[in-house]
């Protein structure tokens, strides 16, 4: 009898003794921070303490999400914390919906800088102790069956995004806003159309989904939430005062302030304004440079620090005075010495100075790049064996071939680099004096660079060098540099160039300088 | 073999000894009592014979008989019908006790009481009836002999080792010798088709076998070279009597897949996107946009395409049939006898589409040419049909892991927008032909339809042989054997039109076509005398000897390519140029042998043998000695029949048995004593590259075993025990020897290493109820080994790494084969646990709350490979199986269990399954991955690309693959009434495999074995799980 017992028991055994081990490895969930049954929906509707912000949800149209087959995230508020007041007049909807996210963040996702994209599209930022999201605090969590919820101590504001807050600036700022969003073009964004037909020709008819492109955003895609960035906006007075400030510092420089100028001017300012990361303390730095190379003086463009206003991805600024750099407006300054023929006498008398000098002519020079172009100079020959100063001084000049009339050429105060050209065969080692004004060069004065050997056939033969013409190789270029000159003073200016005889290039060589032209660039520093 | 030309000449002796017709003048009367084991019952009208006498009487109703003898000596001997023969020595006793064992007895092993080596058997009717294969119907019943069956894949085989691992170089597994011939065939694991490895005995159906018999002693060494794995005796069934049978056997059965590992389901596995796509992407917008299903908007447009709950592993797998049908044809005269049989066999797989097809003929015929000349021949031919899936980690091609990792959400069938399925399959790409990321598995239900995974093969195995009678205790054999196997596989995997499956190659092959070719051939021939001589009543004395030889040839020749121009092209000649490979190999291995024995019988009492073999191989190097020499000594004391223990009643049997067997082993390549070559392709030129620095003094593995073993037949014969210990000794051992880097290779092959295995082996069974028509029997076969390096020759620990970081350990004083790897310790619950320890990656990364602990074994700080250590040892403490027989009248209700204790496997499937690095789909257990800070569970936090490599190679994926398996039930029924007036007899039964399973290794199943090579012991790399399967057959008798 006992054997059938061991076969009962065998068979008792055998039964019951399916791996437990198993089923408790796969299927085992451990217990959770706060594991419930209950979707967000439920925990809501039963919690007594936060049917207000229950009610903010059920005005965004949401309340039933919180009960579909899908994780998310909510930030609510408990009713004694709850406050819409810093809302101002902002849709309550748009606020509820900022409060819920799809995919559930628990409090191990909560990283410093991490930024969620809520229901209004716009995006929240997990502060730094990631118990902080945007200005509130995380005051506990909670894991339900579809989501997480974290209660926060105050109602967030939504911010808006840089992109959508230029859309929506107002007329006064259409210049800078029109201008920017000029760019924008739609992207047909097949991935997430849908097909919803076939035309009679066979192609496939989507329920199409565009996106926005801007050529600036290659640079500063401020239509993103994961790059931060400053805005220093202008509005339509102060992009209007500065262009008449340009205007008239065209007039003084006697040029046209053209179209192109203003287009060249509004594009500088379309893309100094950017700047990336954000600007806490506008004093903090002398130049913000811009994503795109702009610099932005704080020095001399004016912002009102109090104006800074919080954008879902940045800050924005109000700009009080603006002033397009001189380096941007101007790209080169640059005359002929020969325009000297163009003068009366009197003209003569009071720009032109020579020292030591036996003959004084306009020549021709040799061909140029350009057919039918020849090169005329400003010759001046001095006494071979004379010992006292030959040189030659002058106020430079424009030539309206209209006209045919000369004007002194006046120039913004600023640092420039000064580049001389001459007729290079043979040609002496010269001096060259610059000072700011109508005054004479100072007898004492110091030149800005000496023994320019001009006649190694280096840059100072002609302008054939430096930034010439794209075009044409070897024409209309800069010529060879001088040296950094300033011109000082508030207001436009004219200047004085010296060039001083100072050595022959070869023993026997003619005592001879044949000048060509000047040209002055602004550099970095000539804002 | 041998053991049954003993009881031959047993036979023969006795005879010889009642025709001698020795009578004396002073007669002896002997009574005794001829009783039978159930319940020790008399038997009646049994026949008892003395070998001094011509007459034989038969025993009365009370089992006595009485014999008047010449005197007291000779044998005495008893018999009945159902009943095995006994014989005794009078050795001067007048009275004698029979226990006759009954033919019905379970695992009857001849010869028992006068074993004088170890040798266990099993015959025919001890096979389980549902066996469909060799390696199934003798799974662990062997003393000693580890069956492991690789897979649940159709024609895929079993893994055989004999009392542990020997070798590095050369094979484990014992020689297979099938009627007489020895047996080679082609090992190796399929290099087109991933994962598989063909069932080298698939020729032989468990229905043609006779006996299956494993010889570890002294009669191994006859085989020299070839004995250090013991020998596997195979032998067909042959025509045994002059009768005409017919007989039809056949088996219908079902196999169901066993449980799928459970995967997380449409909502965890939402979850899990939910949070792992947040550590691999910065803008959840993004993620949203990958993963649109991770929103529930109805007005959706795809919605059609997520909103399903597939179990992929149900949708690859169904209920197959299975089906054999034997007949065959026994008979003959006096002159000629035959058995001839033919089966078909088709046995489908529970994975889709996977199925064997067998058609075989086997014919063994014997003719007496003449009196003292007999002529017999074996002769198998099979072809097999083999339809295949990719098995192993092969992820993108292998059903189960693509069934493992696809995404539930995901829909097998292309739908339109109204959400109706179409029939054709679901692709993973796009409009565009992207494949997008919450797609990239391929598709399931298209690799087991539309991919072509085949293997046709052939077998021819024939023998021939000429027995000569010189005179009744001479005779000689001489045997020419020949076995000829090819096998063509063929892989195709689409993915151009089909657009269904991920690119293999890294993204390169959008579809792939791989051929293989392999071809085996082996010849064999043997000479031997055997020579019986009793000096006189006491001394007997057999003497053997034989010269052998065996060539034997493999090749096989591999090539692959990829992208046709369409998934309609399916050849190597439609590849593209690009990516061309062929790949193959030829072994060409030869053996000769002579050997020599003696085997001395005193009384029987006693036994004493001596063997000896000198044999040479082709893979010895060519200025190594050319022969080695190979000598076993064996002796026996056959207790019961002492006279101490003659007269104990419930001592039916005992002996004490002790052998000291020298085998070798040279079953290694003959390659690594000579230069060989391999191809090796530049563009669209193929040359061949020196693969080797040859040893020529390479020798073969040499083997010293003890063996002790104590044999017992208790109570009746209701008890039978046998108990071996062993110990053996493997030295010169082929390991890889470290060389200068100038010679352009690190090592080069030489006998340097020394390996140990001992253990114990136990087998018994008691009749706990034992009556003619009814009984109950129990055992147990139980097998130990430990196996130890004892040197490496001064060469550095061997360590073989895998693609997948895992890796594997011989040190000296461990096992061989022994995983290393890191100690994982647990999952950091806070990042203050974390910065506590301090610890970093390799890269200078620290590890946070929610990554795995890893153990800094060189207390560096630093979490890297110096830290691994040896985590486990796949070899098992101990395994085996028991069995139960309940038998009453023609029923008999048959359980046989396997098991295996001890040892670890490493479940690559599971790491795959839980290392949460993309956005494939996971095993439910990552449910409870880490997630908030304290939080407390064993499964790291997701992370896409485990950049903190939390799923390393470690202890974590290490389990413990112990298991307890009820591999078959079977209940049958015999008839021996007629019915229909021409079925004679028969037996009917039902049998269930793989029932029940008990363990708490987490994987599919914890029986695998990736292939034929040793060093895989323990590596589940996703094989088919073995299904479970119900068959019903029958055996009739015409």
């Amino acid at each position: 009898m006992n054997n059938w017992l061991v076969i009962g028991v065998l068979c008792v055994w055998m039964l019951t003794g399916c791996s437990d081990g198993w089923k408790d490895y796969y299927n085992g969930r451990d217990a959770r921070g706060v594991i419930s049954e209950m979707t967000l929906g439920d925990y809501l509707e039963q919690e007594p303490d936060l049917s207000e912000f229950r009610e903010l949800l059920n005005t965004a149209g949401v309340l039933e999400e919180l009960d579909k087959d899908q994780y998310l995230t909510v930030w609510a508020v408990r009713n004694d914390q709850f406050n819409l007041s810093a809302i101002g007049n902002m849709d309550p909807a748009h606020v509820g919906r900022y409060h819920i996210n799809y995919l559930a963040y628990g409090e191990g996702n909560l990283k410093e800088g991490l930024r969620i994209q809520t229901f209004n599209g716009t995006y929240l930022t997990i502060g730094s102790s990631a118990l902080e999201v945007n200005d509130s605090r995380i005051l506990s969590s909670r894991q339900l069956k579809n989501g997480v919820i974290h209660e926060i101590d105050a109602v967030m504001v939504p911010l808006i995004n840089m992109f959508d807050y230029i859309s929506l600036l107002g007329d006064e700022y259409s210049m800078f806003r029109d201008s920017v969003l000029a760019y924008n073009s739609r992207v047909f964004d097949r991935q997430n159309s849908t097909p919803i037909g076939v035309d009679p020709t066979g192609n496939t008819v989507y329920d199409s989904v565009f996106y926005i492109s801007n050529p600036l955003f290659q640079e500063v895609d401020f239509s993103s939430e994961f790059g931060q960035y400053t805005l220093f906006l202008p509005d339509n007075n102060v992009v209007a005062s500065c262009f008449e400030k340009l205007e008239a510092q065209y007039a003084l420089m006697g040029q046209e302030f053209e179209d192109s100028d203003a287009a060249m001017a509004m594009s500088w300012i379309k893309e100094a304004v950017f700047h990336e990361g954000l600007v806490s303390d506008y004093a903090e730095r002398n130049d913000w440079v811009s994503p795109f190379g702009k610099v932005w003086r704080s020095t001399v463009q004016g912002v009102d620090k109090g104006s800074a206003r919080a954008l879902s991805n940045g800050l924005v600024y109000d700009v009080t005075e603006m002033k397009v750099p001189n380096n941007v407006i101007i790209d080169r300054i640059k005359s002929l010495a020969y325009y000297y023929s163009f003068c009366d006498e009197s003209e003569k008398e009071m720009y032109y100075t020579f020292n030591g000098c036996t003959d004084i002519k306009v020549t021709q020079g040799d061909v140029s790049p350009v057919a039918g172009f020849y090169y005329w100079l400003l010759d001046v020959t001095g006494a071979p064996d004379a010992e006292e100063e030959f040189s030659v001084e002058f106020t430079p000049l424009n030539y309206d071939e209209e006209s045919g009339q000369v004007s002194v050429v006046k120039v913004p105060p600023g640092e420039y680099n000064l580049y001389m050209g001459f007729r290079s065969l043979g040609h002496p080692y010269v001096d060259v004096f610059f000072s700011s004004g109508e005054e004479p060069i100072a007898v004492d004065a110091q030149p800005v660079a000496s023994e320019i050997p001009a006649s190694q056939s280096t840059p100072w033969n002609y302008d054939r060098v430096n930034e010439t013409d794209p075009n044409i190789s070897r024409w209309n270029g800069l010529g060879g540099l001088v040296g950094v000159v300033q011109v000082e003073g508030e207001d436009m200016s004219s200047f004085r160039i010296k060039v001083k005889f100072n050595k022959v290039m070869a023993i026997g060589s003619a005592k001879r300088m044949q000048i060509y032209h000047w040209t002055l660039k602004p550099t970095a520093n000539n804002y | 073999m041998r053991i049954h030309s003993i009881g031959f000449g047993i036979w023969v002796g006795t005879l010889l000894l009642l025709s001698a017709g020795m009578y004396g003048q002073n007669s002896v009367q002997v009574t005794g009592v001829v009783r039978s084991p159930f319940d020790g019952g008399p038997v009646v009208n049994a026949v008892v014979t003395a070998t001094s006498l011509t007459t034989s009487v038969e025993t009365d109703s009370t089992g006595s008989f009485t014999l008047e003898l010449p005197a007291a000596e000779g044998s005495v001997r008893a018999w009945a019908e159902g009943f095995y023969p006994d014989e005794q020595r009078v050795d001067g006793a007048t009275t004698l006790l029979f226990v006759l064992i009954p033919q019905s007895k379970i695992n009857y092993q001849p010869g028992q009481l006068a074993k004088a080596t170890n040798v266990y058997s099993l015959k025919r009717s001890d096979l389980s009836e549902g066996a469909l294969w060799v390696g199934q119907s003798i799974q662990n019943r062997i003393p000693g002999l580890q069956v492991v069956n690789q897979s649940g894949m159709p024609g895929e085989g079993y893994t055989i080792q004999a009392r542990g691992i020997k070798s590095f170089a050369g094979t484990n597994a014992p020689l297979v010798v099938v009627d007489g011939m020895p047996f080679f065939p082609d090992y190796s694991a399929s290099k087109v088709i991933g994962g598989y490895s063909s069932d080298v005995l698939k020729l032989f159906s468990s229905s043609d076998v006779k006996r299956i018999s494993f010889l570890q002693g002294a009669e191994a060494s006859v085989y020299g070279s070839l004995g250090a794995g013991g020998v596997l005796l195979i032998e067909t069934d042959d025509a045994a009597d002059l009768e005409t049978r017919v007989e039809y056997s056949a088996r219908f059965g079902l196999a169901l897949r066993s449980k799928g590992l459970p995967v997380l389901n449409r909502a965890d596995y939402r979850e899990f996107i939910g949070r792992t796509a947040l550590t691999r992407y910065d803008d959840m917008a993004e993620v949203l946009q990958e993963f649109p299903f991770l929103k529930d908007d109805p007005n959706y447009y795809y919605n059609f395409l997520y909103n399903n709950a597939t179990d992929w592993q149900k949708e690859i797998s169904r209920p197959a049939s299975i089906m054999d049908n034997n007949v065959r044809i026994k008979g003959g005269d006096a002159i000629a006898k035959y058995n001839l049989a033919f089966g078909f066999l088709d046995e489908r797989g529970v994975v889709d589409n996977t199925s064997l097809t067998r058609y075989t003929m086997k014919l063994n015929a014997n003719i007496n040419v003449s009196q003292h000349l007999e002529l017999y021949a074996h002769t198998a031919l099979a072809y097999y049909n083999n339809k295949l899936q990719e098995q192993g980690l092969n992820r993108e091609t292998n059903p189960l892991l693509a069934a493992l990792f696809k995404s539930p959400l995901l829909h097998p069938n292309q739908k339109d927008f109204n959400n109706n399925v179409l029939p054709a399959l679901a692709p993973i790409r796009d409009a565009s032909g992207n494949i997008s990321v919450n797609n990239a598995v391929s598709n399931p239900v298209a690799l087991v339809e539309q991919s072509q995974v085949e293997s046709q093969a052939y077998d021819v195995l024939m023998n021939l042989g000429l027995r000569y009678s010189v005179t009744s205790d001479w005779t000689l054999n001489g045997m020419l054997g020949l076995y000829q196997n090819y096998n063509r596989e063929n892989v195709f995997f689409p993915g151009l039109t089909e657009r269904t499956l991920m690119p293999l190659m890294e993204g390169l092959a959008d579809n792939t076509v791989r051929l293989g070719i392999g071809e085996t051939s082996n010849l064999f021939y043997r000479i031997t005398s055997d020579y019986k001589l009793r000096l006189d009543d006491v001394h007997r004395l057999s003497l053997s000897g034989g010269w052998q030889g065996l060539q034997s040839r493999r090749e096989y020749d591999s090539g692959s390519g990829r992208n046709t121009s369409s998934d309609f092209y399916r050849t190597l000649g439609n590849v593209s140029s690009i990516g061309r490979l062929f790949d193959g190999y030829i072994n060409e291995w030869n053996w000769m042998n002579a050997y020599a024995g003696l085997t001395y019988l005193y009384k029987d009492l006693a036994t004493a043998g001596l063997v000896a073999s000198l044999d040479g191989s082709s893979s010895s190097g060519p200025k190594a000695p050319r022969f080695g020499f190979f000598p076993a000594v064996n002796v026996a004391w056959h207790l019961k029949n002492t006279s101490y223990f003659k007269p104990l009643a419930w001592m039916n049997g005992l002996n004490i048995r002790a052998e000291a067997v020298g085998t070798g082993n040279s079953t290694f390549s003959s390659s690594m004593g000579q230069y060989y070559y391999n191809n090796q392709v530049f563009r669209q030129l193929s040359g061949i590259v020196r693969a080797n620095i040859p040893n020529t003094q390479l020798e073969w593995e040499k083997s010293l075993s003890f063996n002790v073993g104590l044999d017992a037949s208790l109570f009746n014969h209701r008890l039978d025990v046998s108990v071996d210990f062993y110990r053996s000794r493997s030295s010169d051992v082929i390991i890889g020897r470290m060389v200068s880097p100038v010679f352009g290779f690190a090592s080069v092959m030489d006998n340097l290493a020394e390996i140990e295995n001992q253990g114990l082996e136990f087998s018994g069974q008691y009749y706990l109820l034992h009556q003619r028509d009814y009984h109950w029997v129990v055992g147990a076969v139980f097998s130990t080994n430990k196996n130890r390096i004892l040197s490496l020759g001064g060469e550095a620990p061997i360590l073989q790494e895998f693609a997948d970081g895992s890796a594997l350990i011989s040190r000296e004083g461990g096992p061989v084969y022994s995983f290393y790897g890191h100690r994982a310790q647990g999952v950091y619950v806070t990042d203050n646990d974390a910065s506590s320890d301090g610890y970093k990656d390799f890269a200078g990364r620290s590890f946070q709350g929610g990554d795995m602990r890893f153990l800094d074994v060189n207390v560096d700080d630093v979490i890297d490979e110096k830290d691994r250590q040896v985590i486990g040892d796949p070899n098992p403490d101990f395994f085996g199986s028991f069995f139960s027989s309940l038998r009453y009248r023609d029923f008999e209700l048959h359980a046989d269990f396997i098991y295996s204790y001890g040892n670890t496997a490493y479940n690559a499937v599971r790491r795959e399954g839980e290392a949460m690095k993309d956005f494939k789909n996971q095993l439910s257990s990552v449910g409870r991955a880490w997630y908030y800070e304290g939080q407390e569970t064993d499964v790291p936090r997701a992370v896409y690309g485990d950049p903190m490599g939390n799923s390393r190679f470690s202890t974590r994926w290490l389990e413990d693959a112990s298991f307890l398996k009820m591999r078959e039930l079977t209940l049958s029924y015999d008839f021996s009434n007629e019915f229909l007036s021409f079925v004679k007899g028969g037996r009917i039964y039902v049998s269930g495999e793989n029932l029940f399973v008990w363990t708490d290794y987490l994987g599919a199943d914890p029986e695998f074995f990736y292939s034929y090579n040793s060093a895989m012991q323990g590596f589940d790399l996703g094989k088919v799980p073995h299904p479970r399967t119900y068959k019903i057959g029958f055996r009739l008798q015409f």
